[in-house]
């Protein structure tokens, strides 16, 4: 949207209640003793330098570290009771294959999604010496949303994994059913109610593909890449 | 999408109230008190952004404090005739053909009297260090509040502690892809923050993995079938992605980072190593040259350092009550092994992602002075030198801002070599370099009466170096005294802070500094207590205060 302050006296005179709005500003500006309500220019050429007119101060976004978003993603997409200090304990080899996915491009990924150590943590998830001081808590960036985009398209090129999390709906991989979107949905955001206008919406760029395994695997995508779910 | 003209009030009043952080709520009277209140602030700085034309930004700390007598603290940048506190040595003093004693002393380069480093090479074939004075500025004299390490390393760049940051500020009126990248030792205290929470890339390790943690996340690793299934849905998924975030409005702050990396998967960034790698191992050999000793460090090398050891005293201090052993404090140093811990690594990252344009607002921090040296009792002479005595001093400092000097030279080399289509200037004219530790340095008994020896923190006097294409010479700008008190006593000068008349005989601090660096990058000023002491001069920058000397400590 090209908003600009100019409009201000566009929208004003469609309706009678912008006069209001002007007459509140007027008055509200003399109350504060006149004071401008254009931005103080800076003036480059003097040593004044402007008046600063920045109070407010951003706030650091929080996200789930490698402990949790590892948890998250065994909990999806292995068997349950599945140990990610022990992948070679699973019996399929797919499954193998997801949860050392799982372990080294999120567990052990120590400097791009924080979570410190304790002392008695192993080296089997990704203790040691050196990332004992990445932090306990980390914040979105680039290189970890990077990383688990990248992540998530490894892990749901493999059908078994995307098998194993509609179980947890529970849906079937080759029978797409609307109804189960939802469920779906809340597997990431577990504090998501139904809405009809998300959810059709995603119907809708979902019936685009063919076969129903691909239904599935596309919103799981979108599900898996979105950024929102791990935001704490 | 709806042309603006059509926008409804009450979209407008939405909007406005969601740009200054109000309610979101229908409340026409709470949002326009909020509106005029805020001094459309948020409007104000939206239009900043397309307006302005921010320069690069490269923040240089040396997390711990060296001491900068060596290289950029000008105790007597006029020549005149006062007495120095002997810990402040720059230079030794040649007694039966070896260096046996310090001193200090400088030499006349760029209309002022600089330490006797600017007189060197980079190494023995290296470049005169000198050739960055053309391009520099120091702030020197600056009042300090306190004296903690991670309390004056923040205020550098953050003068109001817990706001925003000038790293920040760059990064929120910058669209390059990477809003802001911090790397090397002691991120801890470094602060960043910004006003529309632009994220941080940061890395705390050094060598390769310094590269491979920041970049590796960037190169696409899925199997190539399925790679080009997934681009050929992308915009499907992006606008699956883009209904699933309306789930909870606070998902919003997350999906930036998240497009914007998507965007750079599709970059060459993620095939970094092969660019990388090379500006790595240039760096490298720059630094290993720098810190080789040869006969053409003249005042430095090219003779023996050190009385018998049997005569030493705390002059030779290496550590707490224990002096160099080492007949020759040369011998300490080993070029094979003697180096400064992220110094090339981070230089090369700096190098390789501003003159790709991945971002503007680059941070490095390095932690010690020297690493790999053996002075009998020190194996890494850390920054924070308390108990380095000024014999080991003035060499190793030297050295270390030899090295930092070589790297300055190369990075400052390429970015004038790479030229602005858009403008027809250089890169280094828009760039603004800031180097600076967390404070000067004191001699230790001004604030510690029974340590003889060594360096404690002179926050009473701190200072910060600049360089960029905008300065057409050498500028130093802000007082110092010229004899410091422990006590009552005299003991010379160090670089203690002094009252400037062009500032109303009030001291210059850092919220100076900091409005000043705001002024130089061109986003807003960061605090309202204290004017910049830059000024333009055509496309150049000056200082708009006398510049620096030294003031009776009446």
């Amino acid at each position: 949207m090209n908003l600009r302050l100019s409009n201000l006296s566009h929208i004003f005179s469609r309706s009678p209640f912008g006069s209001w709005i002007v007459v509140g500003c007027a008055f509200l500006v003399l109350f504060q003793n006149c004071q401008k309500m254009e931005p103080i220019p800076i003036d480059e050429n003097s040593i004044q330098g402007g008046e600063p007119r920045l109070h407010e101060t951003g706030v650091t976004i929080k996200v789930a570290n490698r402990f949790l978003l590892s948890s998250i993603f065994a909990d999806l997409y292995l068997p349950d009771n599945s140990d990610l200090g022990n992948c070679n304990a699973l019996s399929n080899n797919t499954d193998k294959s997801t949860c050392n996915l799982i372990r080294s491009k999120i567990l052990l990924q120590a400097q791009l999604y924080k979570g410190n150590c304790s002392h008695s943590d192993s080296a089997e998830l990704g203790c040691n010496a050196s990332n004992a001081e990445v932090g306990a808590i980390s914040s979105i960036n680039l290189a970890r949303e990077a990383g688990r985009i990248n992540f998530c398209e490894r892990l749901l090129s493999f059908d078994r994994s995307l098998t194993v999390s509609l179980e947890r709906v529970p849906a079937n991989i080759n029978k797409f059913e609307q109804e189960k979107v939802s469920a779906l949905i809340q597997l990431y955001y577990p504090e998501y109610q139904s809405n009809p206008d998300i959810e059709s919406k995603l119907l809708s760029l979902a019936d685009s593909f063919e076969k129903d395994s691909d239904k599935w695997r596309f919103i799981s995508l979108a599900l898996c890449k979105s950024p929102g779910w791990q935001v704490n | 999408m709806k042309n603006h003209k059509s926008i409804s009030r009450r979209e407008f009043l939405n909007w406005f109230a969601a740009a200054t952080g109000a309610s979101v709520g229908w409340d026409p009277i709470s949002t326009i008190i909020s509106a005029v209140t805020s001094k459309y602030v948020s409007t104000a700085f939206a239009e900043e952004i397309v307006k302005q034309e921010v320069l690069r930004y490269v923040f240089i700390q040396n997390y711990g404090a060296p001491p900068r007598q060596h290289f950029d603290l000008f105790l007597n940048p006029n020549n005149e005739s006062i007495v120095f506190n002997q810990q402040m040595s720059n230079a030794y003093s040649v007694s039966s053909g070896k260096y046996t004693e310090g001193r200090y002393t400088a030499i006349l380069k760029n209309g002022y009297y600089v330490p006797p480093l600017w007189g060197q090479k980079t190494s023995a074939t290296g470049r005169d260090i000198s050739e960055l004075l053309g391009s520099m500025l120091t702030i020197q004299g600056i009042y300090g509040l306190n004296a903690s390490h991670p309390f004056n390393a923040a205020i550098q760049t953050q003068p109001i502690p817990g706001g925003l940051s000038i790293g920040g500020l760059v990064a929120d009126h910058t669209s390059n892809p990477i809003s802001a990248v911090a790397v090397g030792s002691s991120l801890a205290a470094y602060s960043y923050k910004s006003f529309k929470n632009k994220s941080l890339l940061q890395t705390s390790l050094g060598g390769v993995n310094q590269a491979h943690s920041l970049f590796e996340p960037f190169k696409r690793n899925v199997a190539g079938n399925f790679s080009s299934q997934i681009d050929a849905v992308e915009e499907q998924v992006d606008s699956a992605i883009h209904q699933l975030n309306l789930i909870n409005k606070k998902y919003s702050r997350v999906l930036v980072d998240h497009m914007s990396a998507k965007k750079l998967l599709k970059t060459a960034i993620g095939q970094y190593f092969d660019s990388w790698n090379p500006i790595y191992l240039k760096y490298t050999n720059l630094v290993k040259s720098a810190l080789s000793l040869d006969a053409n460090f003249k005042g430095y090398a090219d003779r023996p350092i050190g009385i018998p050891t049997a005569d030493r005293d705390n002059r030779y201090s290496v550590a707490t009550g224990k002096n160099s052993t080492i007949d020759d404090l040369r011998s300490g140093i080993n070029p094979a092994v003697t180096t400064i811990s992220f110094l090339a690594e981070n230089f090369a990252t700096a190098e390789f992602l501003l003159l790709n344009d991945y971002t503007r607002s680059f941070r490095m921090g390095t932690g010690s002075t020297l690493n790999n040296v053996d002075l009998a009792g020190r194996l890494t002479v850390p920054n924070d030198q308390h108990f380095i005595g000024y014999m080991p001093g003035i060499l190793v400092n030297a050295l270390h801002y030899r090295a930092y000097a070589a790297c300055l030279l190369e990075l400052i080399d390429q970015l004038k070599q790479k030229i602005d289509s858009t403008t027809g200037q250089s890169y280094f004219h828009d760039t603004l370099i800031h180097f600076a530790g967390e404070f000067n340095r004191m001699p230790s008994y001004i604030s510690h009466p029974n340590q003889l020896m060594g360096t404690s923190h002179g926050f009473r006097g701190s200072s910060a170096s600049f360089f960029s294409g905008r300065f057409q010479n050498l500028q130093i700008v802000g007082d110092t005294l010229k004899s410091d008190k422990a006590g009552t006593r005299d003991v010379g000068s160090w670089g203690h802070a002094a009252k400037i008349a062009d500032l109303n005989n009030e001291y210059l601090t850092h919220s100076h500094l900091a409005n000043s660096i705001a002024f130089m990058l061109n986003v807003p000023p960061l605090v309202t207590n204290a004017t910049s002491i830059i000024r333009k001069s055509g496309e150049n920058y000056v200082a708009a205060i006398s510049r620096s000397k030294l003031v009776d400590n009446t």
